[in-house]
């Protein structure tokens, strides 16, 4: 499942367009939108209300993580009106603290450094762009999902010969489909980040079943779970206990199976 | 190659740094305070990082040159490592770099006149013995020569200071750095070899061994001092037949009278990196078959390791000199040392 977030309904308008996305449950504190592959959220403008609809959205949808991209206008000192921006890091201007997005792809388009700032501004101190939310969602984002798998573009809706006060919905709804392009690959390339870490995160076969079979504490679930992966990484068609075996404790199922994982006839490479 | 370049504020204007940027002129800059910032972040993902690794242009505060661990050596008592660099071009499975950092970017320290201070002071302190200097610990010290020039600069170092020893540590087969001029005594460079059945698997990026042996064979003729480094030693199928073979095609190629010294090393890793790389990898069979944990060291069961050991060791002493020979400490064999 691809996340996205937007702190404006406009933001938000020509991607639940594109996904063709549905809204999903009116009684939720934000406006949360759904397809078969990807949701959505509106938080509303801010840091507090981007923090809460991130948080909101990875809990109730916990058994389906996956990367998040947020998406918005932003104002820049001199980029031009229109200019697509990958943000390379945000600093909530608050505290002056760094969050950088972990790269493990290769930048969508030109980048720049991103100022968060808790109120609408015009004086664009810095040649960065300025925005009221995108720290926030990287020091959330990066919470439920690896640091690499949160990012945020976005395009320049004002500048200092443009002001923000100048702005409507329909500039808005143009830019972001003009963005379009750049959020399909980022999709593409972030999904197949996530494939790889979905792999890392998921239980091994047989983990359930075992666990139903006799009473683990949590240090001998982590063991089980550890031992399994590595079970079923060099036999990955074979049970991880023989069909007649007699033990009946954790303990004894654990340490049977770490014994066989020294076994020859499973000797990898 | 790199398409995202992070610079310290502090070495903005450094003129390596300037140099490295040009030499990518198309990647994104993205300026940060210390290279921690992005180095050091939690919730980071090696192997993720590995798909696309970004490069970190930095200073090396604090100690530059550190005492190696005890024990460790080929032939001096002396024996310090310094990291103009972490992480690495390749991507061994096996290696113990994504489990000691948590982002696979790689980090060049342009300070090297920093280094050389330090290591001379090393020398400076060093009245009886000659002193050994391994770079190559958190990197390969070759790999990223046409970036980092490395090599040009620190061989130019090491020539005028014939007392101590600078040991190369590589699979690179970059190696016209060296065979641009002549050779130095000393400068060991030590080549990492693993049988191909199991580099072409396990060693990700790095160069065929049969290029590797060739490379090494050039440099001996050109008279570079040569290292040989089977470390890790890997169980796997066919083994012995491999390591066999493996030894064979070396000292076929190797003028032996250049052969500085050949070490054999276990496959061992402390418990907290082993943990991270298995949960960066839960479907890599390397991290799972055969291992146990002595002494806070996750490695082979004793019996494997002492047969992989000692089926290696008696090969390579029908090629070699015993007294070029270093095997590494062991916890995993049975006295804790290897014989
Ligand atoms: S060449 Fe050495 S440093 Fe590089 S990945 Fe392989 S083991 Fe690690």
């Amino acid at each position: 499942m691809f996340y996205i977030h937007t702190a404006l309904p406009a933001e938000a308008r020509p991607i639940i367009d594109h996904y063709a996305l549905r809204a999903h449950d009116a009684s939720a504190p934000f406006s949360l939108y759904t397809g078969p592959q990807t949701r959505l959220v509106v938080s509303g403008v801010g840091k507090t209300a981007t923090a809460a609809s991130v948080a909101y959205t990875c809990a109730r949808f916990s058994d389906q993580p996956g990367p998040w991209l947020n998406v918005g206008i932003a104002g820049h000192k001199t980029a031009a009106l229109g200019t697509a921006l990958w943000v390379q890091k945000a600093v909530d201007t608050a505290t002056n603290t760094p969050f950088f997005p972990a790269l493990a792809l290769s930048p969508p388009c030109a980048g720049s450094v991103l100022q968060t700032v808790d109120q609408p501004r015009a004086d664009y101190l810095t040649d960065a762009l300025y925005d009221m939310e995108g720290s926030a969602f990287f020091q959330t984002a990066q919470r439920f999902v690896a640091a690499e798998l949160a990012h945020s573009v976005k395009i320049v809706s004002d500048n200092s010969e443009a002001p923000w006060q100048s702005l409507n919905r329909e500039r808005v709804q143009g830019w972001i489909n003009d963005l379009l392009p750049v959020i399909e690959r980022m999709r593409t390339e972030l999904e197949s980040l996530a494939a790889v870490w979905l792999i890392q995160q998921a239980n091994p076969p047989h983990f359930e079943g075992t666990l139903s079979q006799c009473r683990f504490s949590q240090t001998q679930k982590n063991r089980l779970r550890r031992l399994l992966q590595q079970w079923h990484s060099v036999a990955p068609n074979t049970p991880p206990w023989p069909p007649d075996h007699s033990e009946k404790s954790a303990a004894g199922l654990l340490d049977a199976l770490e014994a066989r994982l020294g076994d020859p006839s499973h000797l990898p490479y | 190659m790199f398409k995202t370049i992070y610079v310290e504020e502090a070495v903005a204007h450094h003129p390596r740094t300037l140099a490295t940027l040009a030499r990518f002129s198309d990647a994104q800059r993205i300026p940060c305070k210390h290279y921690g910032e992005v180095f050091n972040r939690a919730a980071q993902n090696f192997r993720l990082q590995k798909r696309q690794p970004s490069l970190i242009l930095a200073e090396k505060r604090g100690q530059q040159v550190l005492p190696t661990p005890a024990g460790y050596g080929i032939g001096s008592q002396t024996n310090f490592y310094f990291s103009h660099m972490l992480n690495c071009l390749y991507d061994c499975r096996y290696c113990f770099l994504q489990g000691m950092y948590r982002s696979a970017h790689m980090v060049v320290f342009i300070n090297y006149e920093d280094f050389y201070e330090a290591i001379d002071e090393q020398i400076e302190q060093t009245s009886t013995e000659r002193p050994y200097f391994f770079s190559g610990y958190d990197c390969d010290s070759l790999a990223l020569e046409g970036i980092t020039d490395f090599t040009r600069d620190f061989l130019t170092f090491f020539a005028q200071r014939p007392h101590a020893t600078l040991e190369l540590r590589t699979k690179s087969v970059r190696t016209h750095s060296l065979l641009e001029r002549d050779p130095l005594d000393n400068c060991v460079v030590a080549f990492s070899l693993t049988p191909s059945a199991i580099a072409d698997v396990l060693e990700i990026g790095a160069p065929p061994v049969a290029r590797r042996i060739e490379a090494l064979g050039t440099l001996a003729d050109r008279g570079w001092p040569i290292g040989l480094r089977f470390d890790p030693l890997l169980y796997h199928s066919k083994w012995r037949e491999h390591y066999r073979k493996l030894f064979e095609a070396v000292f076929a190629r190797l003028r032996t009278d250049r052969l500085h010294s050949v070490s054999l090393g276990q496959f061992r890793l402390p418990q907290t990196m082993y943990k991270r790389m298995q949960q960066l990898y839960p479907d890599e069979p390397l991290f799972a078959w055969g291992l146990a944990e002595k002494d806070g060291q996750i490695s082979y069961r004793s019996e494997l390791a002492e047969s992989l050991h000692a089926f290696c060791r008696d090969e390579l002493l029908q090629h070699i000199d015993p007294n070029i020979f270093f095997p590494c400490p062991s916890t995993t064999l049975n006295d804790g040392v290897a014989p």
